[in-house]
């Protein structure tokens, strides 16, 4: 899915959802994709640092902003992530999932 | 009607309060400790009507939040209609957190994100916030 579609759907979603206006979408998209992408950024960071309990706990802060922006496709690799128990899922795997979050993270950008 | 949205995560928090802004006055805190203050800080006066809560949060957790919130009650002599209620506002789905609302907390409704508004306006409803 490319870049506008992720615009297109959650502007579609908010207006169908929350019933809120064009303008009203069109003040809080900047805002909301700039927190998404802050997300990212922080969930990043967790993995660097090996922190493991931050890491699951961005992965639950970035599906509830997920899920509310209709973005369920990523909201279910977040859910993978805030899932993540060491001795049942393999880190790598884990690493693996972050990455593809972080490849379509990119693609929500605002034209 | 006055409300309390107590929300860490941005997106989220700013969807709740554009939702529930033509229903009342909305108030924010961002984590757990705010979220117990601002209740606390006017439980002999005018309190909040409906508090809306996240559970996993920073500082503490909304679980505990519920629980203090009905100590104060319970201290200040609170029951029944004068009680405040609790939607809890979370993308926790597990029954141990749900059950934990319910039984311990004794929360009025528990939603799972996305939140959707229809749901959250039939329990406004429901509780008797809002009229038809």
């Amino acid at each position: 899915m490319s870049s506008p579609d992720y615009i297109n759907n959650i502007s579609r979603y908010l207006l169908t959802e929350f019933e809120l206006s064009q303008d009203q979408i069109d003040e809080m998209l900047p805002l909301f994709v700039e927190t998404i992408h802050s997300h990212m950024e922080k969930l990043e960071e967790t993995l660097e640092a090996n922190d493991y309990i931050a890491m699951k706990k961005m992965g639950h802060t970035m599906k509830g902003a997920l899920l509310n922006l209709g973005v369920t496709e990523l909201a279910d690799l977040a859910l993978q992530i805030e899932s993540y128990s060491a001795g049942e899922t393999d880190i790598v795997d884990c690493e693996d999932i972050v990455k593809s979050l972080k490849v379509k993270i990119n693609d929500i950008q605002l034209n | 009607m006055k409300i309390l949205i107590a929300e860490d995560e941005f997106i989220s928090r700013t969807l709740l309060t554009e939702m529930l802004s033509g229903y009342g006055v909305c108030h924010i805190a961002a984590n757990g400790r705010e979220a117990i203050e601002a209740v606390e800080g006017c439980i002999t006066g005018e309190r909040y009507d409906l508090v809306c809560l996240d559970i996993m949060m920073p500082e503490m957790d909304g679980q505990e939040v519920l629980s203090k919130i009905r100590s104060l009650e319970e201290e200040h002599g609170l029951s029944g209609g004068d009680s405040i209620k609790v939607i809890m506002t979370t993308a926790l789905d597990d029954s141990i957190n749900i059950m934990q609302a319910f039984t311990k907390g004794h929360c009025e409704a528990y939603l799972t994100k996305p939140i959707n508004k229809e749901q959250l306006v039939e329990h406004l409803r429901e509780l008797e916030l809002i009229s038809d």
